[in-house]
Order: structure tokens, then C-alpha cells, then sequence
């Protein structure tokens, strides 16, 4: 893994643009940023990142079971006891999800360590799956990278594959995709889920999440008082459960994607509790409920809220001194998880996002931060794979 | 871009992997659904006779299937079309509850199906049927639903094929009684 100066194409703002990827910045700050790229080698990718993700992956799925199974565990994770039955009943109908990233911290030497997963509500999939993708055609037709250059990014053919699924069972033939609409970054990575929900053969519907409506038989409708059969949100289950449709969201026969087990894994609770099911395990750090006085035990060590997102209300404390980022997370608890500074490249901490979609490992995206905690002003920079 | 030059490196491509995915689905649902335990009946009366369903199951599934029929009876701007399809003089003109507005003609209720809901029974999972209006065309044996999705071939207890189109409502047109339930903004997605 080295970080290499490939340099910025002439004209890349209107070739990222021709693709629709209209967030290249993002609060007046650079977001795509290729006046570097990342190089792997081929076994960098398989055996050091596609591989630990499908482990782990799998390690999560076990770790459903168990926290599905335990009420007392959903209520130390702050997931609300009048949700642990419906949790627990779209698992056991297996109500298959669609996508997620692992967050990993990996220098290209010793093995990938988990940080969290972003279980429910990952952006940066667009630029992930085509905006990177078209980069490396480009940079080989320019000859800046040699012809046989490839890249772990397998993600768009997965996600036509899951929605192909969801079509086969599909009586009504469409498919419903909220978020909250104003907010750029969001709409544009629902607008590219529709557009691979469209390839796959559906009629699709974006609607934001403030239109979405509820019938008398607890079915979510759209703007013309359609039933919807399913429905992609991006917007976090944690708020949608105490919001005022959340009740509804335990007998709706709505299918709601991702499905409401995901409440298990997109919680940083999930991670001491990974820790317990396989302790030592090379990709795991040690994590504990902040709770827990083995969470004394780290000197040098990580506090997360159980439910937080981009960086907030981190606080990284290492050899003795304190990174902390500011928010409005955290009154739900926290865990502590063993620090583990992320590899510096230049200025530059980088974090290795590792896609998984329809439950398997299918693409990675780097994203680059001055801070070691990573935060919503990171930038994505591009991969490749040459030996 | 195409499946093909996408993902070179790995051994098989991408074909292969969605292919394997697509037979592991087909697996499962194969593997853990089964056939609902239903039936169909013309009156409640002859539900009722039958023992195989409580009063209030024949009851309350005859009150939807009633509620049903006078919103969602398949309908035609003319009698003539209506009673092609249905039989003769088994056609009505239809009330101002129905989603079309009233004033075009339906066939008469003929029966309906009893509803059950959702089991897990041994690891097996046997779907929902919902309670439904039924009625006789003069084409297909034995009842169709409101949409002319075929039923079961006559009156009585069968079992509801777990494929069949029949055990799944469209998103048809509601009534929405609330919105702006979801989404408060102030958050990030990651």
C-alpha cells in the first residue's frame, strides 16, 4: 500500500460533473481528491482486505443472533424494548439487507483492524462504485497507469444483483427510496441506489423522508397514496424508531431496507461484543462497554458513543494525549475500544472503507483526513492494484 | 462499463459471483417457505358449516372481504364488458366508495377467502394470506381476486402455494392519513 502522486486530470471537475458526482467539494472544501491514488498489491487486496472483511462479515451475522436473543443486550446498546421483538422477528424472516462499510485501519503491513461499521446508512457509495471506477479507465486511457491496472470495485454488479433479487419477489414492481432530500451528499448517493434499483428492473420512486405517509393498515405510502411494497431509507433507524411514524415501523408490512436488525450491527456496541465472541482475533481490536471495568484496562484507547456518526463525540486518547471531537451524540453511552492510530501518508491519515454488499466483500474507498479521527471534511482519494 | 472488464482479477468474475448469490436465494426460499392453510367460501353460512374456522374468523374475514369489494371490485365503464367476463345479470353498478368513483358496474361478491396470518412453524415459514373478495368468471374455474388473480379452483379448504401472486397485495392507492412523520433533519448519513 503506498500512496503515489498520479496528479489531477486536466479537466476533472467537468469529467467527475459528466457523471453526475456533483460533490467534488463539499463546505467550500476539496472532496475528490485525486492528485493521489492508493496502490495495492493484488494480495494486499485478497488476502489482507476481501478476505478479514467476508470474516468478519460473518463474525457479524453471529453476532445478530446473539444480540437478537438477548433482550438485556439490545437495552445495555440503547436500542428501545418495544423494538426487540420486531428486531428480533426481521431476522429471523431473514429480511435480507442490501449494503454496508467496514471501516478499517490497514497500512498495507500487519492485518486490518475493524474501527466500526456503518451498517445502516454508508454514503460515498457512488463515488466508490463509478466516480473511482471511471478515474482508473481514465487514467489508462491517458496512459498515466498502465493497461492491466485494476481495482478492487466489484460493487455496482453486486447491488444490480441484490435489487435483480428483490425484483424476482416482487409483486408490485417498484421500489420506494427516501432521504432527506436538501442535503446534496445524501440525494446523491439514494438517486444512484434508485438508478441501480431502475437497472434491475424497477419502477422507482425518491421521495424525501418528510413526504413518506401511513395508511390506515400501517403501509407506508408515497405522494400519490401508493402502498409502498419496499422501501430504501437513508436515514438512520435509531432516529426513525423515536420519531412519530416510528411505531409503526414494528407491524408495517412496508419491507424497509435496511431491515430493522441492522439496529444491531450500525451501533458501536457491536463492537465489544464481537471482542467477547472471538477475543484476539487478528482484525478485532479490544473494545468494551465504557461501562465494563475491564474499559480501564486500556491506557491507550478510543471513547465512542454507542450512536454517533462522523467522527462525533469521538475522543482518542493516546500516550497521553487527547483528540476530541466535538457533537451531540453520546447520551446513550459509550464504548471504549483500544486506540489504534491510523497510518500517515504525507499530512494525511487515511482510512480503508471496505465495502460489502448482499453479504459479500466487493470494493474498497480510501478516505483521507488531516485528523487521526475521521470526520465529514475527509476527502476520498482513489485506488489500484498493481503488483 | 461492463461485468466483465470490472473486477478481471478476481477468479471467475463478477458472473459467477451473482450467479452463486441467485442460487443461495433460490435455496432458502425453497428451503423455509411453505403452503398456507386456507380457504374459500361463498357465504358465511357455508363457512360456518364447514368447522374448519371459528365464527369470528368467518366473520371478520367476510367483513374485509365485504369492505374490499365495495372499494377494489374489479370494474368496467359498461355492463355489457362487466357481464362478458362474469356472467349475465351477475353484474351491479358500483357505489361512490369505490376507487373509481361509482357509477361503472361490477360483478356481485361471490365469496371470499379466509385470512390467516404469518407463521414460523419449525423453522418453516408459512405466509400471510389476506382475507379477500372473490369472484366467479366465466373463464377460470373457481374464484379469482380482485385484480382476476386466480384463487383456487373451488369452495373450501386448500393450500395457498407459497408463489402464488394471490398472497400478495399491490401498493394500490390508500388513504393516507398522516405525513411528515419521519425524517427531522440536523444529521449526517456516513
Amino acid at each position: 500500500m503506498k500512496r503515489i502522486a498520479t496528479g489531477e486530470r486536466p479537466g476533472w471537475i467537468q469529467k467527475v460533473e459528466a457523471l453526475d458526482f456533483t460533490i467534488h467539494h463539499m463546505y467550500g472544501e476539496l472532496y475528490w481528491d485525486e492528485r493521489n491514488a492508493y496502490q495495492f498489491t493484488l494480495a494486499q487486496i485478497e488476502d489482507d482486505l476481501e478476505d478479514p472483511t467476508n470474516e468478519i462479515l460473518q463474525l457479524c451475522y453471529t453476532a445478530v443472533d446473539r444480540i437478537c436473543a438477548d433482550p438485556a443486550l439490545m437495552t445495555r446498546m440503547a436500542i428501545p424494548a418495544e423494538f426487540h421483538e420486531a428486531i428480533l422477528r426481521s431476522w429471523k424472516w431473514s429480511d435480507r439487507d442490501i449494503y454496508g462499510r467496514f471501516d478499517l485501519r490497514y497500512d498495507g503491513k500487519g492485518p486490518a483492524r475493524l474501527f466500526e461499521f456503518n451498517a445502516d446508512t454508508p454514503t460515498s457509495l457512488f463515488e466508490s462504485a463509478v466516480v473511482q471506477w471511471e478515474w482508473l479507465q481514465d487514467m489508462k486511457r491517458l496512459g498515466r497507469l498502465k493497461a492491466d491496472t485494476d481495482q478492487f470495485n466489484s460493487i455496482h454488479e453486486q447491488l444490480i444483483g441484490a435489487f435483480q433479487h428483490f425484483k424476482n419477489t416482487s409483486d408490485s414492481g417498484v421500489f420506494h427510496f427516501g432521504c432527506i432530500t436538501d442535503n446534496e451528499e445524501d440525494y446523491l448517493t439514494t438517486k444512484y441506489l434508485a438508478d441501480v434499483a431502475f437497472q434491475a428492473g424497477f419502477e422507482v420512486v425518491l421521495l424525501d423522508m418528510e413526504e413518506i405517509g401511513i395508511d390506515p393498515e400501517n403501509w407506508f405510502t408515497d405522494l400519490e397514496d401508493r402502498r409502498m411494497e419496499n422501501l430504501f431509507k437513508l436515514y438512520p433507524l435509531e432516529f426513525m424508531v423515536h420519531q412519530d411514524f416510528g411505531v409503526h415501523l414494528i407491524s408495517t408490512p412496508t419491507k424497509i431496507h435496511e431491515p430493522l436488525w441492522k439496529m444491531t450491527l450500525s451501533n458501536k456496541g457491536l463492537l465489544p461484543v464481537l471482542w467477547e465472541m472471538a477475543p484476539n482475533h487478528p482484525n478485532l481490536l479490544p473494545a468494551y462497554f465504557a461501562d465494563d471495568p475491564q474499559a480501564l484496562r486500556l491506557e491507550n484507547a478510543v471513547r465512542k458513543p454507542l450512536l454517533s456518526r462522523e467522527g462525533a463525540n469521538v475522543t482518542l486518547t493516546l500516550e497521553g494525549t487527547t483528540v476530541a471531537v466535538d457533537g451531540e451524540y453520546g447520551a446513550e453511552g459509550y464504548v471504549v475500544q483500544e486506540a489504534c492510530l491510523l497510518p500517515q501518508f504525507g499530512d494525511d491519515y487515511a482510512v480503508v472503507g471496505s465495502w460489502v454488499v448482499a453479504g459479500e466483500a466487493c470494493g474498497i474507498c480510501i478516505r483521507e483526513d488531516k485528523s487521526p479521527i475521521t470526520q465529514n471534511l475527509s476527502r476520498f482519494v482513489p485506488h489500484f492494484i498493481m503488483d | 462499463m461492463t461485468p466483465e472488464d470490472r473486477y478481471e482479477y478476481v477468479k471467475g468474475g463478477v458472473a459467477l459471483a451473482i450467479l452463486g448469490t441467485l442460487v443461495l436465494y433460490l435455496y432458502v426460499d425453497s428451503l423455509y417457505r411453505g403452503d398456507t392453510d386456507t380457504a374459500a367460501y361463498n357465504t358465511i353460512d357455508d363457512c360456518l358449516k364447514d368447522n374448519k374456522f371459528g365464527a369470528d374468523d368467518c366473520k371478520s374475514s367476510f367483513e374485509i372481504a365485504s369492505a374490499e369489494h365495495l372499494k377494489d371490485a374489479p370494474s368496467y365503464d359498461k355492463r355489457e364488458d362487466c357481464e362478458e367476463e362474469f356472467g349475465d345479470g351477475r353484474c351491479e353498478q358500483t357505489s361512490p366508495g369505490h376507487v373509481t368513483g361509482g357509477g361503472h358496474f361490477s360483478p356481485y361478491l361471490s365469496g371470499y377467502l379466509i385470512g390467516q396470518s404469518e407463521k414460523m412453524v419449525n423453522g418453516v415459514y408459512y405466509p400471510a394470506v389476506p382475507a379477500s373478495a372473490l369472484y366467479e368468471s366465466r373463464h377460470v374455474p373457481g374464484f379469482v381476486d380482485s385484480r382476476g388473480i386466480f384463487v383456487t379452483n373451488k369452495a373450501g379448504g386448500f393450500k395457498m402455494a407459497h408463489q402464488s401472486a394471490a398472497l400478495y397485495k399491490p401498493p394500490a392507492p390508500t388513504t393516507t392519513l398522516a405525513r411528515s412523520g419521519f425524517g427531522a433533519r440536523g444529521f449526517a448519513a456516513s
